[in-house]
């Protein structure tokens, strides 16, 4: 249920251009074609974000090398032994 | 500018983030502008190393901070054979999606010592939702040097851009 309000200021030739779109597509309303256009964006939006995909070797690599225990190296062992004496919280 | 050796929260009644510099353009805006409403947005949390000393406005100046974000990575196509033990699915990693010194405090080894507090953070975070790795994009060669001392591996190169990562097995056995 819809039960919150957006409100915004847009070009008037750009709103006749929406109410155009939206009739052309049949929607109940601009509303309608708006929120729906914006719920179809975000998503999109938010899972390129939150997601990447990469090639299949370089991804068989990746989890091969999160697999095997590697050792941290002297320089990082270093920096956390650092960070420990100058006490930073 | 003296820093208070403790990070925190962004908070932007708090934090000064106007003046922050660290001389790369790209990560002044983020903190200046992005930081905040990532946050309030559930986006990502920033952690902040204020100074001492506050500002004439009363806000206390940001002289570090790391910006860390939940992400996933997934194969591009499923594995040939569905038995090999390889994960097809997305991986759950974790994010240093920002990282920067301000100018006035660089050369006294903060930029060391914001990485060991956003690996031990995301360590923290492991604990209850567990990731492969900790995956970072370089903005340069100079950042990538950085975090090549440490031990982060090449995964690909992201518009030019090379995205590292280390493996969460790897962080488990600094703290």
């Amino acid at each position: 249920m819809a039960t919150t309000r957006i409100e915004f200021r847009l070009d008037e030739k750009l709103k006749a251009k929406v109410e155009k779109a939206s009739a052309l597509l049949g929607a109940k309303s601009t509303t309608e074609y708006v929120v729906n256009l914006m719920n179809e964006n975000a998503t999109k939006v938010i899972a390129q974000h939150e997601n990447m995909t990469i090639k299949d070797d370089i991804f068989d690599r990746f989890i091969n090398a999160c697999e095997k225990v590697d050792k941290p190296n002297k320089a990082l062992l270093d920096a956390v032994a650092f960070t420990k004496n100058q006490d930073i919280k | 500018m003296n820093y208070s050796k403790e990070f925190v929260r962004l908070d932007k009644s708090i934090h000064d983030r106007v003046t922050f510099d660290c001389g790369e353009a790209e990560l002044n805006e983020f903190i200046q502008r992005h930081a905040a409403r990532h946050m309030d947005a559930g986006v990502s949390t920033t952690m902040v190393m204020p100074a001492i000393d506050p500002s004439p406005n009363g806000k206390y100046p940001i002289c570090a901070f790391y910006t860390i974000a939940p992400s996933s990575i997934e194969r591009e196509s499923l594995p040939d054979s569905l038995r090999k033990e390889l994960p097809y699915y997305p991986v759950p990693v974790f994010l240093i999606a920002q990282m920067a010194v301000h100018s006035d405090c660089q050369g006294l080894s903060l930029g060391k010592i914001t990485l060991v507090k956003a690996l031990e953070y995301l360590l923290n975070i492991n604990k209850h939702m567990s990731a492969y790795a900790i995956i970072v994009d370089c903005l340069n060669e100079g950042v990538e040097k950085f975090y090549s001392k440490y031990g982060f591996e090449i995964l690909e190169y992201k518009a030019n851009r090379p995205r590292m990562f280390i493996p969460m097995r790897v962080v488990e056995q600094l703290f």
